[in-house]
């Protein structure tokens, strides 16, 4: 273990600890590779991450190349932007090249996977699915199922083995989150994967709240299917595109349901008839957002270069200490901490359950305390790319003067914003 | 009157009310761009409002900018500064996903107005994802039955109680041919069946007028015409008569009601928005307003005069060239841009012809199999353009310069 590690941590989970943390933290420097504003505590980048510092100048330089290079850029640079972003994605989810594509959003993903899955075992009629699972995964499978006549069985993940073995025979696909996005906890894709095989189901993973956060090894776990999205744990800014993996045993005879001119084997010869590319290109539906795909691209940069694994290792310890100060500082406020105390049953981010929750993340806001809320959830991120100790000791202490104080419940914490 | 020389041209272009639109844009040095209806020119105060949304909005504001910055609302809020292009009414037009993804969309909304009738019709010289997105959607529902016509006037002989939806193009992309919106969506609403119309090349390219011609659905693309950037988001139309009670398939979270609810089921807004999926590229929308900025001070009327000239003088002067011109010569029949064939020639020709145009700085684009298409954009090309354009096709047909073997090597886009 490196220096400065859990157990000092959890005798002493102080303002020292953090800094002496801080300053033998190799990570440290990727700090500076993004644009943190003053004074706030970021730990909301699972629901958007931070600006990386490489970003402004990869838009500007889009912008360039449209402005000058005209349609000539598509043939430069950016036709085969969205398979190469999709291959860097690749990479840091285990995915060897040629099986991920970048483009759409996660919910128009997911829509194309539920149906390609479902097709690739045409004689079964049963989608079993984690029924915490994002809604929107949830809203766009009940439609996949609805059109193509399938029964969706939502089972907490804990009874999903049970429900894949009570319709062995009936189930097609099984789909889950990598992590819980309310809770932070991290579900074991393998293991899933392997009952989902085991009853001759193909296995669709939504990656959001994983990639990026902890290592993921789609291939070597033989997941079958997986979506994601970007915006989140790879700060590919607001919107950014999300991708979609195929296991290169299932590209050839994917029927994939959006069937658009990008996926097109020539798009260029302007056929009447539609002919999937071979191999990930069928996955590429419509003209892909080049802006955005391209900051994607810039951003991935720092977390690459850290490695996931090493960012990983320090979540770990941010997450392990951010516990330590809650059961320091947050004892008898109201608070409980859901997400499980187990790093090997973490994502990257921990959720603390308080029934003020939305004034009381409003309040912390106001200290600039950037977290969100999910029900009666406060949700606090703590990617080790480019959060501190420092950053996790002062929002702690800052939800113990607001709880203890009851600062929250000022008046001007109870307005509901649209965006939670 | 058509010019006769780049003289009269210079005099039009003095006389263009039009004319001081062209400093809105960056147009490189050297190039005369007749491929706006490919991708649309960078209007200059993008890059101002791209930065800004990067550094401010997404940099020092972070997740605070989805209220704060508008970023959640943009997609309904562009839709309402996009409608008056498009002869909509506010709430009735959303921006988002691509083309395809809202062809999909729109298809499966009209299919399911229409229970017990499961025929859908759709152009075979349409663009081609239009034909690949309703052979996607008749793969994936049951028993829907797709039937391919030539164009519009074709119609008459496939409507009857089984079509539920007919998707047209409003402007052919390949000739430019514009079809008669009016006439084609009441034949289409006699027979009963709902109309959705492609804009893709017409939408910024002329006056088009929605909801007067009492339309059902609308989908097209922010790219061209509308000058908002590379795979900008596209966008959805459908009218409000229809809103409260269209249910379309990819109902994903930002089309449900409550969506910071996070509720088990999905139980759609009650305007536009229902014809949201997922989250969008922020940025995109964010060009797409700088844009829409533009537009806010163009005259639609003198936008067609002014493109209509345009179209005529490139036209006549191909002809005087010797070239065949696929594009119908009578206004009301075309949209902002011209095909142009070679006669008697090779179906290669025309595209080594576009690579040796482009290599003069003359941007022109091809589509197979033998199409030479230019686009006409009134808002950043003067007459002068027009004529600087013809004199190089005419100096390259001349001298044969495009027979060169090195104009003749494809890219992966055309």
């Amino acid at each position: 273990m490196p220096k400065g590690t859990l157990r000092e941590v959890k005798m002493e989970p102080s303002r020292e600890m953090a800094d002496r943390l801080d300053t033998v933290d190799e990570l440290a420097p990727f700090r500076k590779e993004f644009n943190l504003p003053a004074g706030v505590v970021p730990l909301n980048g699972n629901s958007l991450g931070p600006l990386p510092a490489a970003v402004p100048g990869a838009v500007a330089e889009a912008v360039r190349q449209w402005g000058e290079r005209l349609t000539r850029a598509w043939n430069e640079d950016w036709w085969h932007a969205p398979a190469r972003v999709g291959d860097r994605i690749g990479r840091l989810i285990g995915a060897a090249p040629g099986q991920t594509m970048a483009g759409d959003s996660t919910s128009v993903q997911i829509f194309n996977a539920v149906v390609a899955a479902a097709r690739l075992r045409p004689d079964r009629r049963v989608v079993v699915a984690d029924a915490g699972n994002f809604p929107t995964d949830r809203y766009l499978t009940a439609s996949a199922a609805r059109l193509l006549g399938l029964e969706v069985v939502e089972v907490p993940m804990g009874d999903l083995p049970d429900a894949v073995d009570r319709h062995r025979d009936e189930v097609a696909v099984v789909f889950c989150p990598a992590a819980d996005y309310r809770t932070g906890e991290l579900w074991d894709v393998p293991a899933v994967t392997r009952v989902a095989h085991e009853a001759g189901a193909v296995a669709l993973w939504d990656l959001s709240h994983g990639a990026g956060a902890v290592p993921l090894w789609v291939d070597d776990d033989g997941v079958d299917l997986a979506v994601g999205c970007t915006y989140k744990y790879l700060s590919g800014g607001p919107g950014s595109p999300a991708y979609g993996y195929v296991a290169a045993r299932h590209q050839d005879r994917l029927d994939l349901p959006l069937t658009g001119w990008h996926g097109h084997a020539r798009p260029f010869d302007m056929a009447g008839v539609f002919e999937p590319a071979p191999g990930v290109a069928r996955a590429r539906i419509g003209t892909p957002p080049v802006l955005s795909l391209l900051a994607l691209e810039a951003a991935l940069e720092p977390l690459e270069r850290a490695g996931i694994e090493a960012v990983r290792a320090k979540t770990v310890r941010l997450g392990d200490f951010f516990l330590g100060c809650a059961d320091r500082l947050l004892d008898g406020l109201g608070f409980e901490v859901v997400t499980p105390r187990d790093p090997r049953r973490r994502g990257g981010h921990l959720a603390l359950r308080h029934p003020e929750a939305a004034a009381v993340m409003a309040a912390l806001k106001d200290r600039g305390v950037l977290g969100d809320v999910r029900g009666d959830l406060l949700r606090f991120c703590v990617n080790g790319l480019y959060v501190s100790f420092g950053d996790v000791h002062d929002a702690v202490t800052a939800l113990r003067e607001v709880a203890a104080t009851d600062e929250y419940r000022s008046p001007r914490f109870r307005r509901r914003e649209v965006v939670t | 009157m058509t010019a006769t020389s780049r003289n009269e041209c210079a005099a039009l272009d003095a006389a263009d009310p039009l004319s001081g639109l062209r400093t809105e844009f960056v147009l490189p040095e050297g190039v005369i761009y007749l491929d706006g209806n490919s991708l649309g020119a960078l209007p200059r105060r993008t890059l101002d409002r791209v930065h800004r949304l990067i550094e401010h909005e997404w940099g020092q504001r972070l997740i605070r900018s989805w209220n704060e910055a508008g970023w959640w609302d943009l997609p309904t809020v562009l839709g309402d500064r996009l409608a008056p292009l498009l002869g909509a009414s506010p709430g009735e037009v959303v921006v988002c996903d691509s083309t395809s993804v809202n062809i999909f969309k729109t298809l499966a909304a009209a299919l399911r107005m229409r229970p017990g009738r499961r025929a859908v019709v759709a152009e075979s010289g349409s663009f081609p994802t239009d034909l690949y997105i309703t052979e996607g959607l008749a793969g994936t529902l049951d028993g829907v039955e797709r039937r391919l016509v030539a164009d519009a006037r074709e119609l008459p002989g496939v409507l009857d109680d089984e079509v539920a939806v007919v998707l047209l193009n409003h402007v052919d992309y390949r000739t430019g041919r514009l079809q008669d919106m009016a006439a084609v969506t009441d034949l289409v609403h006699r027979h009963g069946a709902l109309v959705i119309w492609d804009l893709c090349h017409s939408a910024g390219a002329l006056p088009v007028e929605l909801n007067a011609c009492g339309v059902d659905f609308a989908v097209g693309c922010g790219y061209k015409y509308l000058n908002a950037g590379p795979g900008s988001p596209a966008f959805v139309f459908c009218a409000a008569r229809h809103i409260g009670s269209v249910r379309q398939p990819l109902s994903g979270w930002w089309g449900h009601a409550e969506p910071f609810a996070f509720e088990p089921g999905y139980a759609p807004d009650p305007g536009i928005r229902r014809f949201l999926t997922g989250s969008q590229p922020v940025v995109g929308g964010a060009a797409l307003a700088a844009s829409l900025e533009v537009w806010e001070r163009v005259d639609m009327a003198a936008l067609r005069t002014k493109s209509l000239a345009l179209t005529d003088l490139f036209m006549r002067r191909a002809e005087e060239l010797g070239l065949e011109t696929l594009t119908p010569r009578e206004p009301e029949r075309r949209g902002s841009q011209v095909a142009l064939r070679v006669r008697d020639g090779d179906p290669g020709d025309g595209y080594a012809i576009v690579q040796a145009l482009i290599d003069r700085g003359v941007i022109g684009d091809f589509r197979a199999p033998d199409v030479m298409r230019f686009g006409f954009t009134p808002l950043y090309l003067r007459y002068v353009d027009v004529w600087d354009a013809t004199e190089a096709l005419a100096d390259i047909l001349r001298t044969g310069a495009w027979r060169d073997g090195k104009y003749a090597v494809r890219n992966a886009v055309t």
